[in-house]
């Protein structure tokens, strides 16, 4: 029946609460249905075949000027979109055999697909994708897609309810054009929800069976903040959700009223609060969270978001050069991390793959790799400052997964070729603007870094990695759930550790940050101010909250916390102080 | 008719951007212009075309024009795969 009530539950990915009707989106490939047209109705097919596709070109044409980072793949399927050859055949088809668009599309690139399938090469295979890509996109769009909604006003935008969403989904359909999201599939960390609470768009995933459930069109109240939804509510619902609504925004105003206040401590102390970014274009989103700058760019995931291309140099350049025009405080760009759970080369697993070539040890197996991001990274600094007055940016370069000296030298070393090589081209740098730093993330590097910074005067920042020194301190496998309740984090080891490595840090003039997902974690952050660290990094969306409490503490309070901390030996003791002490600081939300 | 052997240099062959970008060159050009693959014969007008011939990196391909500005149009969709597609 179609207006009835109906409730689900899900987890919610990406805070907020908003009303909306619902648009079915059908997220991976499509399958379309096949009928005939009349004769009379062949002419209207072909044209508004045309017509579909104008707009369509129209709308990545304006995607391309807004999101210039993936300008490149925009391009490839405007080519497709202009394609003399497959447009044709699609016509031909329409008008001989009498097909929808819709149909006749579908069968013209399915037979495209069927070639490139018998491929061997794993490579120009993949193409398929692209196909798949663009097949999706026109069908889409013939079949009424979200474009009606990109006219009108913003409260008509839908939410979206599909099985999954890709990365492509969204930039093709997505962004700026709905109001929330529900996946039926879909975990809190997959790209599409990332991108997504960047976006500020409320979405709940783990939501099965909605899908067939749903119609277009029903009036939908999605409330992800405590992962419940209400399709086509009654009045007592709606009267219920106005309330939650006004108290909602009223406290999500209070946090952006922080935006622009410092993250500092009652008696004076200032945290700087940086945020971690994945995709490039997120960076345009950083600062009205009222982040000082990225602490941490995952550049791996230019690799891993990009299923199409094994990226150039030339790819990296324009993604680094992105970036440094988009920033004007501070930027990280991390190294490639691959390895661990973020595999490029299946081939290259083995039983523990967090134990293996990861971070520095992958880049310095595979030099050409390594050589070819620095190079970039370097030429879009060069090009950037020639045209623009970048005096206040500070561009840092961090190595991931460290273990031993000489891995920082050898890097430090190509660095320095690339950079004299670069100098033969005509290309200077100013090393006040660039900054080299390591991930303290394995415990050797931690127990080594006083040799460490006293032999590689180059680094002038660590950053402490907590998801993986965790890991390694207390040999928990991250993955296995049998292990990760056993210890509580508050184990006195690693407040040591914290402790001698700030102690380390700042007699040589070094900054220390957290980039883990500790650094959002409330009492953690308030921790780590009372170790002496100098930075946290976090996803934009947890910035408020911790600036909200950094500038509720006093920061001589929390260090004789922290030196009363230092004398405990007990896990138990320690954790029961902690909440003792520190609870009262955390903000009633939720 | 003018036409040419070229060699796909790039690391990991003829996919979709060199693809678009042979494209765009071919476009400018008033000519009938076509790539030839395992004695297929494509529209070097055409991505989906082009990218389904699949041309591994290493291989020889034929590039053919034929019209005003035959010689031109070889001559720059080669100067394309010379430079690699400009991708390395």
């Amino acid at each position: 029946m179609k207006n009835k009530r109906r409730v689900y539950k899900g987890i919610s990915a990406s805070y907020g609460i908003v009303f909306g009707n619902i648009y079915k989106f059908s997220g991976g490939d499509v399958l379309p249905t096949r009928f005939y047209i009349g004769e009379k109705r062949i002419e209207k097919e072909v044209k508004f075949f045309y017509k579909t596709l104008e707009k369509i070109k129209s709308d990545i044409k304006s995607k391309a000027e807004a999101f210039p980072a993936i300008s490149d793949i925009l391009k490839i399927q405007l080519a497709l979109l202009e394609d003399e050859v497959l447009l044709k055949q699609i016509e031909d088809l329409i008008r001989e055999k009498k097909y929808n668009a819709i149909w006749a599309t579908y069968e013209v690139i399915e037979e495209y697909i069927d070639k490139l399938e018998q491929v061997k090469d794993f490579y120009l295979k993949e193409r398929v994708l692209d196909l798949k890509d663009i097949r999706k996109i026109i069908i889409s769009y013939l079949q009424g897609g979200l474009y009606k909604n990109k006219k009108s006003k913003s409260e008509d935008k839908p939410i979206i309810v599909a099985k999954e969403l890709y990365p492509s989904d969204i930039v093709h359909f997505l962004l700026g054009n709905i109001k929330g999201f529900i996946l039926e599939e879909g975990s809190l960390t997959s790209h599409s929800v990332i991108i997504a609470k960047s976006l500020e768009i409320p979405g709940i995933v783990g939501c099965k069976g909605i899908y067939k459930e749903v119609n277009n069109e029903d009036f939908t109240i999605l409330d992800a903040i405590n992962g419940k939804i209400i399709v086509n509510p009654n009045n007592s619902d709606l009267k219920k959700y106005n309330e939650i609504k006004i108290v909602y925004e009223r406290q999500q105003e209070e946090l952006k009223s922080l935006r622009n206040l410092q993250p500092i401590t009652i008696d004076g102390k200032k945290l700087t609060l940086l945020s971690n970014i994945e995709l490039p274009w997120e960076i345009t989103h950083t600062s009205s969270y009222g982040a000082e700058g990225v602490g941490l760019f995952r550049s791996e995931y230019i690799y891993l978001t990009n299923l199409r291309e094994n990226l150039s140099e030339t790819d990296q350049y324009e993604v680094y050069k992105f970036l440094i025009e988009s920033e004007e405080r501070l930027l990280t760009i991390r190294l490639f991390d691959f390895g661990g759970d973020k595999i490029i080369d299946e081939s290259s697993t083995t039983d523990n793959s967090f134990l293996g070539i990861r971070g520095a040890r992958y880049l310095i197996r595979y030099r050409d790799i390594l050589r070819s991001q620095i190079t970039a990274i370097y030429k879009a600094i060069g090009d950037v400052y020639k045209y623009k007055n970048k005096e206040n940016l500070t561009i840092r370069i961090s190595v991931p997964f460290v273990t031993d000296i000489w891995e920082v030298e050898e890097i430090l070393d190509e660095i320095d070729k690339v950079k004299s090589k670069l100098g033969e081209q005509g290309y200077s740098f100013d090393d006040k603007n660039i900054e080299f730093g390591i991930m303290v993330e394995i415990p050797s590097t931690a127990i080594m870094l006083e040799n460490f910074l006293k032999k590689i005067e180059d680094i002038r920042f660590i950053s402490i990695g907590t998801n993986d020194l965790i890991q390694f301190m207390f040999a928990i496998d991250r993955r296995n759930e049998d292990v990760t309740d056993l210890y509580s984090l508050y184990q006195p080891s690693l407040f040591k550790t914290f402790y001698n490595i700030v102690e380390v840090a700042h007699s040589y003039g070094v900054k220390v940050g957290v980039c883990g997902e500790i650094a959002s974690d409330f009492i953690f952050a308030i921790l780590l101010l009372g170790f002496g660290v100098d930075e946290l990094s976090m996803a934009v969306g947890s910035i408020p909250y911790i600036k909200k409490i950094i500038r509720s503490v006093k920061y001589e309070d929390i260090r004789s916390i922290v030196s009363k901390i230092m004398t405990m030996d007990n896990s138990k003791d320690i954790e029961e102080f902690i909440n003792l002490k520190l609870y009262k600081y955390i903000p009633k939300m939720k | 008719m003018v036409e040419t052997k070229a060699i796909v240099k790039n690391k990991v062959g003829f996919h979709s951007r060199p693809a678009t970008r042979v494209r765009e060159e071919a476009m400018k050009y008033k000519s009938k212009i076509s790539l030839i693959y395992n004695n297929q014969e494509v529209n070097a007008k055409s991505v989906i075309e082009m990218i389904t011939l699949a041309i591994p990196p290493g291989a020889e391909v034929i590039i053919r024009a034929e019209g005003e500005d035959e010689k031109e149009a070889v001559e720059a969709i080669l100067k394309l795969f010379e430079a690699k597609f400009y991708e390395e």
